[in-house]
């Protein structure tokens, strides 16, 4: 953990109900539990919640500005805490070694605060030689 | 028909009660979407991505979009509202197009009702019925 720290890519981000309503206009997913304040007040999540694909979407992006071109092969995602209108997020890469036919494979976690993980996931990408360094 | 309610034991009989929705759940049921995602969409998920409408430049759709499909049908439709997404793997075989017609399916596979779980297999095929990604999600459905 130590020494991946080092080379750890992350990036601190917040997320608004503007950008849960858009991506639920974009997703087409209007589930009320991430759209409508009233309804997400008396579940147990006690206020709307982040898409889980809304985080993916900002851990996409992370990984197309620090991996240009590179195709994405394959993910696992897990939700283990919902993520919140306006909280401090802070989104997380942990390359693993680049193996030698240019694929390379990623530790993916978005967390809120200290111990709370709102994803936590494993991608698997293929690296565009023309554009790495 | 009477034979068969007195089969069904106690403990189903209790479970149904409990989760009512959960047992109308049947391996294979199985429903689909169809959706298309212009270029204006593409340049809406990239200013959400906030990496930038210029710098992203996609002309393929990214890949979060395809897996809300999934969510969306899961959430909505199969098992439907009061899922709680647990996990999803994904395989991406080959890029959409901005424009291409998607169907995306999710297919239940596996029920285990002493803990509420579902799995589902996850599929989502372009134009000509090509597989753009393949996978499956676990939800828990105490419903």
């Amino acid at each position: 953990m130590q020494e991946n720290s080092l080379r750890a890519i992350t990036r601190d981000f917040a997320l608004t109900q503007d950008d849960f309503n858009r991506f639920a206009d974009l997703s087409g997913d209007l589930n009320p539990i991430h759209v409508d304040p009233d309804y997400s007040a008396a579940t147990r999540f006690g206020a709307t919640v982040s898409h889980g694909m809304l985080l993916f979407t900002v851990l996409r992006g992370l990984v197309h500005i620090h991996y240009p071109g590179a195709r994405l092969e394959a993910q696992d995602l897990m939700f283990p805490a919902p993520a919140y209108a306006d909280e401090q997020l802070t989104a997380t890469l942990v390359p693993a070694e680049k193996s030698a036919d240019g694929h390379i494979e990623l530790v993916t976690r978005i967390t809120r605060g200290e111990e709370k993980v709102c994803l936590e996931g494993r991608c698997r990408l293929v690296l565009d030689e023309k554009v790495q360094p | 028909m009477s034979g068969n309610e007195t089969a069904m034991s106690e403990g189903a009989k209790a479970m149904s009660e409990k989760l009512p929705r959960f047992h109308a759940l049947t391996v294979g049921d199985s429903v689909s979407v169809g959706r298309s995602f212009d270029q204006p969409a593409l340049a809406e998920w990239c200013r959400l991505a906030k990496v930038g409408e210029a710098e992203g430049d996609w002309r393929e759709v990214p890949e979060p979009l395809i897996a809300a499909l999934f969510s969306y049908l899961l959430g909505e439709e199969l098992p439907g509202h009061g899922t709680n997404y647990l996990k999803q793997h994904m395989q991406f075989h080959t890029l959409a197009r901005a424009g291409e017609s998607l169907t995306a399916t999710v297919t239940v596979t596996r029920l285990r009702a002493d803990k509420a779980l579902v799995n589902l297999e996850t599929r989502c095929t372009g134009e000509g019925g090509r597989l753009i990604c393949s996978g499956d999600a676990l939800v828990l459905f105490q419903c």
